[in-house]
């Protein structure tokens, strides 16, 4: 895996939830530049697979690898100065506003800062151009709409200065227009070095702008391709097929 | 916001220095506050010594003004960071047993007969062991679960709340008994210099670290698996953060006895006035928590001849803030 420019992988990784087995022997590699969706039907295993390279659990056989160290060598802070993660849109009980919550990007470098530094406060605002949402950097984030927030979610990842980008479902929530600025984002980013991958419930949106497909079913890894040619409806019927007709 | 937060700095400091005075002029010998200011100015002459001012000024009123500022920080911002580690604002510092642990601490040495300081002594290890009891417990089940916190904060206040009755219960009737109960009041005549000289320091150590990890607290907030992909050590910033807090609240237990509610009511005027960024929020809930214990121990002493408990103030007083800024907090939150 190593060898074709992977910057975080995976190797025949196994994980259990008491005697359920999550994942079977997964190996797989995400490299800059290159957009991977990961697909499958629900419970296949496609969040414990995102914490398994966010290195928010540890695989209980085989090993994940980051930047040619494996996970388990890296601190917590310099784990979050080189991924990012987009989590699913929610909403935290106290109002911080929008530039508070894109400088939470920034602990990573200075946690123990009274205010953010100079540098800190560039990469934010930096950030918030990127996704054009400068007017709402005052606004309480909790009272943005669910898009408003992907997209504050999204200003903080970028603030964090890492190279790779994984996302839960990022269209969810979003309206179709929404929707193609969001992966407009996202190939922009990548033509800019970025490693991108997300979870989606959209292959048919997915065929036209991921460069890459991995379909999880089951904890095993059915197939790993160009996501043009993956996603097409034979294989998506294998795919999402319910557990009992497949043995039939 | 920046300005404001400025101006509401500047406020809290300057209101923080006119009240000291203030409480330092009133009493049963009032002072005009040039006596004060100048008594403070002349403190270090021996001049001033065996002066009936200086008498009344640093041997009764400074030590009981510090003690007031002390405990009224000190609750305060523990309170503030209990919130922000539970990501809760109902919570008080008393959450994980401190209080309880506490107060049964002293009543055992008031029982034992351990005179003032094994009192004081007791009850700040009273609530260190409660908090070490509760999180044992949920250490036990999943160290990791905030849930399983609560509830061993749960089992341990149940647990010294009735030692503590226990100890009621088989206390001396005439001596002891009220000892136990006007201690749990919560008063601040005990507090000498000496006390005080103990107290100020952990106390303003505490408020700064604390402080220094608000932002990481901020980014608690979002949920613990987000905030480690932040880069936050969720863990050690937890179980940090509750020791920190856990020492200052068992600390103000054991020298002021039980003034519980303030720590839970001033991080929300706190979090009004500047915002829910935690950087701002646990130094400014430090300065109005000082402020607030100050204005009710001076009602304590100047109510009625007899002086009233100033925990009973505190709470009374507490419960009105709270209520009257109850319908300005739930438009902040998501309610």
């Amino acid at each position: 895996m190593n060898g074709d420019g992977a910057i975080l992988w995976m190797e025949h990784a196994g994980f259990h939830r008491g005697r359920r087995t999550v994942l079977h022997d997964v190996s797989l590699g995400i490299r800059t530049g290159e957009m991977t969706a990961l697909l499958g039907p629900n419970g296949a295993g496609k969040t414990t697979l995102l914490r398994l390279l966010l290195g928010l659990a540890r695989p209980d056989s085989g090993q994940v690898w980051l930047d040619g160290k494996p996970m388990v060598d890296w601190s917590r802070r310099e784990v979050a100065r080189r991924i990012a993660y987009v989590p699913q849109g929610h909403v935290p009980l106290f109002p911080y506003s929008v530039r508070d919550i894109v400088g939470m990007g920034r602990l990573a470098e200075t946690p123990f800062a009274p205010t953010l530094h100079e540098r800190d406060r560039e990469a934010v605002t930096h950030a918030l151009a990127e996704l054009s949402i400068i007017h709402l950097a005052t606004r309480p984030y909790t009272e943005l709409s669910g898009g408003e927030r992907q997209a504050v979610l999204l200003a903080r990842a970028l603030a964090q200065g890492g190279r790779i980008l994984i996302l839960d479902e990022p269209e969810t929530g979003l309206d179709y227009g929404q929707k193609l600025r969001l992966y407009a984002l996202l190939r922009r980013l990548a033509a800019q070095g970025h490693a991108i991958v997300a979870t989606t419930h959209d292959p048919v949106q997915a065929a036209g702008i991921f460069d890459r497909a991995i379909l999880l079913r089951h904890g095993r890894v059915m197939a790993d391709g160009p996501a043009a040619s993956l996603l097409v409806p034979s294989m998506l019927d294998q795919l999402y097929v319910p557990q009992q007709q497949a043995e039939n | 916001m920046i300005l404001r937060v400025r101006v509401v700095g500047c406020l809290c400091g300057a209101g923080l220095v006119v009240l000291a005075v203030l409480s330092a002029c009133i009493g049963r010998f009032p002072l005009q506050p040039g006596q004060v200011l100048h008594a403070l100015l002349t403190a270090g002459h021996a001049s001033a010594n065996g002066d009936m001012v200086h008498t009344v000024l640093f041997g009764a009123r400074l030590p009981r003004i510090g003690g007031a500022i002390c405990v009224g920080a000190a609750l305060s911002v523990a309170g503030a960071a209990y919130q922000a580690v539970f990501r809760n604002p109902l919570v008080s510092p008393g959450l994980l047993g401190v209080l309880a642990g506490a107060g049964m601490g002293a009543a055992l040495g008031i029982v034992w007969s351990m005179g003032h300081a094994g009192v004081a002594a007791l009850s700040f290890f009273g609530g260190l062991a409660a908090v070490a009891f509760g999180v044992g417990v949920a250490q036990m089940f999943d160290a990791a679960s905030m849930l399983m916190l609560i509830f061993g904060g749960l089992i341990s206040s149940a647990l010294f709340t009735a030692l503590l009755s226990l100890l009621k219960y088989v206390a001396d009737p005439q001596n002891q008994l009220p000892d136990i109960v006007f201690w749990l009041l919560g008063s601040l005549t005990q507090v000498t210099p000496q006390a005080l000289g103990v107290l100020v320091g952990p106390v303003v150590v505490g408020i700064v670290l604390l402080s220094a990890c608000g932002r990481m607290l901020d980014g608690l907030a979002m949920g613990d698996e987000e905030a480690r992909t932040l880069g936050i050590p969720v863990m050690a910033l937890r179980y940090g953060v509750i020791g920190g807090a856990t020492v200052l609240a068992a600390m103000t237990v054991a020298v002021a006895g039980m003034i519980g509610w303030v720590g839970l009511v001033v991080p929300h005027v706190a979090r009004l006035l500047v915002g829910p960024c935690n950087m701002r929020v646990l130094p400014v809930s430090a300065c109005i928590g000082a402020m607030f214990l100050l204005v009710c121990d001076d009602l304590a002493r100047t109510l009625s001849a007899e002086e009233i408990p100033v925990g009973l103030i505190a709470d009374l007083l507490g419960v009105a803030v709270f209520v009257a800024v109850l319908p300005l907090l739930r438009r902040g939150w998501r309610a």
